[in-house]
C-alpha cells in the first residue's frame, strides 16, 4: 500500500513538474518587460496563482505602452473592481471615458463590468443558502479491524481471532455514503456573517453485518475578521442511528482563530469540547457505560512556499474522559501535511502521529498492562472542481457546481495491547453536486 | 613583517575592490515601460528594459511616464515632473527578506508593494519632503507638490476585496506625529 501511495506521489508531482515547466518567471519579465504577449500571459497567470498585484502591476505597464488597446484595460478594470476601492476604479474609469480612443463598445463593456459589481455588493447583504448532494464510495481492506496478528488478548491471554464469531469478521469490504447538507449563512456586517448548517448522511456497508447507519447533523457558527484574526466559535449537534450497534449523541462546541502573520504565514489554533452520550435501552443495557467527553486543542502553523504550495505543522493534545476509566486517556500528536493547488485540482499529503496514554488497565483484557497505542495515519488527496479533470464536462456544467475528491488513507496503530495493533487501508471517491439556493431570499 | 603588511593591505584592497564592484555592478530593477523623456541622475536617457542601480534618480520630464519594476517585485509608477531616489534596496531572493528606501523628491509616484514589503512592512520606507511613510499589503500614491506640502492616498486594496488580499495600510508620520490610513481612497497630507 505504501508504495503504491509513492509511485501516486512520484507521478503526480512529476505530472505537476511538467505542467508549470512552462510557467512565466518574473526574470523573464525584467529582461522583456515590454513584450505583449509574453506579459499578458505572466499576467493571467499571476492572477490564476492570486498574485493580484503582479496582474494589476503589468497590464498598467501594458495600457501605458499599448494605450489604444482596450482590452488590456477591461482586463484591468475587471480585476480592479474586485480590489473594494472605488478611488482607483473612478480613475480608472475616468481616464477610459475621456480617452477619445475609447470605442461605443467598449464604454458600453465598461457600464457593464461596473452595474454586475454593483450586483455582487447587493448580494453580499442578503442571506444566501447552498445545498450540497454528495455520494461518496469506500473501500477498506480490513472493516472488522483484524489484528496484525489475527490474534486477540482476553484476560491476560493470547487467543487467535478465529474463535470469534466468523460471521462478525469481514476484511475487505465498500461503504456507500448518500448525503445532502444545506448550509444557510447571512452577512451580518462587512466583516461577521453567521453560518447553519444541517445535514444527512446515509451509510451502507456492503457484507459486514453490523455498522450501516444513517447520521443526522447540524451545526452553527459565527464568523469575525478583527484585523488580521480570523475567528469562528460553533456548536454542533450530531446522531448516528446504527442497525445492530448502540446509537450515540454528540455535541461539541469550539472556537477556532485564525491569525494571518503575513501573506507567507499564518497561525490557527482551536479549543473545543465535545460530548457523546449513549442511548440505553433493553438492546443495549449498557451502553451508558461508553459515554465520554474530549477536550480538544490544536496549533498549526502553515507556511505558504508560493500562492500554490503550502506547508502545515499541527501540534495536537486532547483529553478523553470516559465512565469506563480504562477508555480514559491523553492524546498527544504531531501532524505535517503538503498542500500543492495544480491545474487539475489540489493535492494534498498528510501524515499524522498520534500517541494515546490510557489511565487505567481493562482488566478483562489485561490485568496488567495498561493500553499505549502509536498511529501512523497518511493520507493522500485530490479534489477540485470536476471540470478541471473533465474538461469536456464544461459543456453540461457552466457553473463549476460538481466537486470530486479521491483520496487513499492508511492508518497504523501499534499498541501493546494486541487486540488494538490493526492496520487499515481505505480508498474513497466522492462527487458532490452545490444547488445555489440564494435566490429563495 | 613588511611582507606581512603587505600581504594584508593587498587583501584588504582586493576584498574592498570587489565589494565595491559587487555593489555598483549590480542592477536593482528595470523600467518596465518609459513614455516620454526619463532620465536618471547623470542626465541619461532611461527607455524600456533600462536597469536600475543602487542610488539611481529617477526623474521623469513634463508629459512623460515611467514604470519601474524591482527585484523584489515592488512595482513603482512616476507621474509627469516627478523625481525619485533610491536610497538603499537590499533584497535576499531566497529569503525574500531585504529593505528598501525611496525618496520621493517631487511628483507624483504610486507604489504596488512586493516581497520586502510582504515579508516586512517595516522595511519599507518612503521619505518625502516633511515625512516618512510606512506601507503594508498596499497599493498607494505619493505626491510631492513642493518642499511645503506632501499628500499620500491610499489606493487599496479595501477590506472587502473579493480577491484575497491583505487590506491596504499606510502609516504617515511627520516625526512627531503619526497617522493610519486603512481605507481606500483617504488620503493624508504634510505641510510645513
Amino acid at each position: 500500500m505504501i508504495k503504491t501511495l509513492y509511485k501516486i506521489i512520484l507521478i503526480i508531482i512529476f505530472i505537476s513538474t511538467n505542467a508549470f515547466g512552462a510557467e512565466i518567471t518574473y526574470n523573464e519579465i525584467l529582461d522583456n518587460p515590454t513584450d505583449l504577449e509574453l506579459n499578458l500571459n505572466y499576467a493571467k497567470q499571476q492572477e490564476s496563482s492570486g498574485n493580484l498585484k503582479l496582474t494589476i502591476a503589468t497590464l498598467e505597464r501594458l495600457s501605458m505602452l499599448y494605450p489604444s488597446n482596450a482590452d488590456i484595460k477591461l482586463y484591468l478594470l475587471s480585476i480592479i473592481i474586485k480590489m473594494d476601492s472605488s478611488v482607483k476604479v473612478d480613475l480608472m474609469v475616468r481616464t477610459m471615458m475621456n480617452d477619445s480612443n475609447t470605442s461605443v463598445e467598449t464604454r458600453k463593456l465598461i457600464a457593464e463590468l461596473l452595474s454586475q459589481s454593483g450586483d455582487k455588493k447587493k448580494e453580499s447583504s442578503k442571506w444566501f443558502a447552498y445545498l450540497d448532494l454528495k455520494y461518496s464510495q469506500t473501500e477498506e481492506d480490513n472493516i472488522s479491524g483484524v489484528t496484525k496478528t489475527k490474534q486477540l488478548m482476553q484476560e491476560g491471554n493470547k487467543i487467535p481471532y478465529t474463535t470469534v464469531d466468523s460471521r462478525l469478521v469481514v476484511e475487505y469490504d465498500k461503504i456507500y455514503t448518500r448525503g445532502s447538507t444545506l448550509t444557510v449563512g447571512k452577512n451580518i456586517d462587512k466583516s461577521s456573517s453567521l453560518f447553519f448548517n444541517l445535514g444527512v448522511d446515509v451509510n451502507t456497508i456492503n457484507k459486514k453485518i453490523k455498522g450501516d447507519n444513517d447520521v443526522v447533523s447540524s451545526s452553527m457558527s459565527y464568523f469575525k475578521v478583527m484585523n488580521n484574526h480570523y475567528i469562528s466559535p460553533y456548536v454542533y449537534w450530531s446522531k448516528p442511528n446504527y442497525r445492530k450497534q448502540a446509537d450515540y449523541d454528540t455535541m461539541g462546541l469550539g472556537i477556532n482563530n485564525t491569525f494571518i502573520i503575513n501573506e507567507k504565514n499564518n497561525l490557527n489554533y482551536s479549543l473545543s469540547y465535545s460530548d457523546t452520550s449513549y442511548v440505553q435501552n433493553a438492546a443495549f443495557d449498557t451502553a451508558a457505560e461508553n459515554d465520554s467527553g474530549t477536550y480538544s486543542s490544536f496549533v498549526r502553523y502553515n507556511h505558504n512556499f508560493t500562492k500554490k504550495i503550502q506547508l502545515g505543522t499541527k501540534l495536537i493534545l486532547n483529553r478523553t474522559e470516559s465512565i469506563k476509566e480504562f477508555d480514559s486517556y491523553d492524546t498527544r500528536g504531531i501532524s505535517l501535511s503538503y498542500s500543492h493547488i495544480l491545474p487539475f485540482g489540489r493535492l494534498k499529503l498528510k501524515s499524522t502521529f498520534l500517541k494515546n496514554d490510557y489511565d487505567e488497565v481493562e482488566s478483562f483484557i489485561s490485568p496488567t498492562i495498561i493500553r499505549k497505542d502509536e498511529s501512523l495515519v497518511t493520507a493522500i488527496s485530490l479534489d477540485g472542481q470536476l471540470t478541471q479533470i473533465l474538461t469536456f464536462f464544461k459543456r453540461f456544467d457552466k457553473k463549476n457546481t460538481i466537486f470530486y475528491s479521491l483520496s487513499m488513507k492508511q492508518s497504523d496503530v501499534s499498541s501493546n495491547i494486541l487486540n488494538h495493533d490493526i492496520e487499515r487501508n481505505f480508498k474513497t471517491i466522492s462527487l458532490t453536486k452545490r444547488i445555489n439556493l440564494s435566490e429563495l431570499f | 613583517m613588511n611582507y606581512f603588511k603587505k600581504f594584508i593591505f593587498l587583501f584588504i584592497f582586493l576584498i574592498g575592490a570587489n565589494a565595491s564592484n559587487a555593489s555598483t555592478s549590480k542592477f536593482i530593477g528595470v523600467i518596465g515601460a518609459a513614455i516620454g523623456n526619463i532620465k536618471n541622475q547623470n542626465n541619461e536617457k532611461l527607455i524600456n528594459g533600462s536597469k536600475i542601480f543602487h542610488g539611481d534618480t529617477i526623474i521623469s520630464e513634463t508629459k512623460s511616464n515611467a514604470q519601474i519594476l524591482f527585484l523584489d517585485q515592488t512595482v513603482l509608477t512616476l507621474g509627469e515632473d516627478s523625481e525619485l531616489t533610491i536610497d538603499e534596496f537590499i533584497y535576499d531572493p531566497s529569503s525574500h527578506e531585504g529593505s528598501f528606501v525611496s525618496n520621493v523628491k517631487s511628483g507624483t509616484v504610486k507604489f504596488i508593494t512586493g516581497q520586502i514589503s510582504n515579508n516586512n512592512p517595516d522595511n519599507l520606507e518612503v521619505k518625502i519632503p516633511l515625512g516618512t511613510l510606512g506601507a503594508r499589503g498596499t497599493e498607494f500614491v505619493v505626491l510631492s507638490e513642493s518642499n511645503n506640502k506632501s499628500t499620500v492616498v491610499l489606493l487599496g486594496p479595501g477590506p472587502e476585496n473579493s480577491l484575497g488580499m491583505i487590506p491596504g495600510n499606510l502609516i504617515l508620520s511627520d516625526g512627531i506625529t503619526s497617522i493610519d490610513i486603512t481605507k481606500p481612497g483617504y488620503e493624508a497630507m504634510v505641510t510645513n
